[in-house]
């Protein structure tokens, strides 16, 4: 097994927080939410420093506020719960890819016995770089919406579509 | 998709098929014997018996052991015009005999990905990621103010570091380290 491996799945996990981002921006904020929660949590304990919770909560009050005044239609979610990456997935339209590499790559992370011994590599070998071009694409996509420019885009999803 | 069945299978390995053409064959000569040694006012009956079993051993020859042993060989079914030709049932029959199995051609499609297959798509995935330094860098003096145009910046950015780092693991160490620890995988 070699190191690359340990990359594909927090790339896949990027490129489907990415997607829910923008088809979805209540998951958006629900995801930052979350995260919040657990800055919270991680700070008290840590020692709970009323300094750093209150710093804490600021920096989400900031965002609270950025968020209503750029989505003053979007339902703010009344939930707590950190969303799985299995409801992201789905959401984003990347549910094929949750089932099959997510759930594959993670082991690698997870250090299963067969992934750390490599016994599944030669399933995931051919899977790699096709994968991680695909999280790219999600990527450049991103950019180009965003002003950036790329006058490789097309002729680099055709080459994946070659391979494919 | 009608189910495969005992008799007329998808597929044959060369050893099924083997089997089968043995059975086929003993059928056959057990008819034949039949007819030969038939009493004479049995011989008519022996005669059309033979006859029946020949027809129905040519069509299974056809349908129940070479379609689905060229299908298991992948080899095209225009192979089963041989049937036709005087001694062609026999070349035929060398063919499906000798024809490798499926799963060998898969294991060679296998280790033709780990030469130019890889090369190729790792080369994607490191074009991918110089474009994607491109793009970044394009962006370089624009103001991106609102919050999920920030969000989706910075993970594109974050994505784009994953890429990089994939493709230069990849490219220094992962297959020389795959080669030296194939060895000592789990049998």
């Amino acid at each position: 097994m070699d190191g690359s491996k340990f990359l594909v799945r927090p790339a896949i996990e990027m490129m489907i927080r990415l997607e829910v981002a923008r088809q979805h921006p209540d998951l958006f904020y629900r995801i930052a939410r979350s995260e919040h929660l657990q800055d919270k949590h991680l700070l008290r304990i840590a020692g709970n420093d009323p300094q750093l919770q209150a710093q804490s909560d600021k920096t989400w009050e900031l965002f609270d506020n950025a968020f209503k005044k750029e989505f003053p239609k979007v339902l703010v979610p009344n939930v707590d719960d950190k969303p799985s990456i299995e409801y992201l997935a789905d959401k984003a339209k990347l549910k094929p890819f949750y089932d099959s590499h997510y759930r594959i790559y993670s082991r690698y992370t997870h250090g299963a016995v067969h992934a750390s011994t490599g016994n599944i590599d030669k399933a995931t070998d051919r899977a790699d770089n096709q994968i991680m071009a695909v999280c790219a694409l999600v990527a450049l996509d991103n950019l180009i919406s965003l002003g950036a420019k790329s006058s490789n885009r097309d002729r680099l999803a055709q080459r994946l579509s070659g391979i494919s | 998709m009608a189910q495969p069945s005992v008799f007329f299978p998808r597929t044959l390995t060369r050893k099924q098929y083997l089997i089968r053409c043995l059975i086929a064959f003993v059928i056959v000569a057990a008819a034949f014997l039949f007819f030969v040694g038939a009493p004479a006012d049995l011989v008519r009956l022996a005669g059309i018996l033979l006859q029946i079993v020949v027809l129905l051993a040519f069509l299974y020859n056809i349908f129940g052991l070479s379609i689905p042993r060229l299908r298991n060989a992948q080899l095209t079914f225009l192979w089963i015009v041989l049937v036709f030709v005087p001694f062609g049932a026999l070349v035929l029959f060398a063919i499906c005999a000798t024809a490798r199995e499926k799963s060998e051609s898969q294991r060679s499609n296998v280790s033709m990905h780990s030469a130019s297959g890889e090369e190729k798509s790792l080369k994607l995935v490191e074009d991918f990621n110089s474009e994607l330094m491109d793009a970044l860098d394009s962006l370089g003096g624009k103001k991106v103010n609102a919050l999920l145009d920030t969000y989706r910046f910075w993970s594109s950015k974050h994505l784009q570091r994953a890429v990089d780092g994939f493709a230069f693991l990849r490219r220094e160490d992962g297959w020389m380290a795959q080669s030296f620890s194939s060895d000592l995988r789990l049998r």
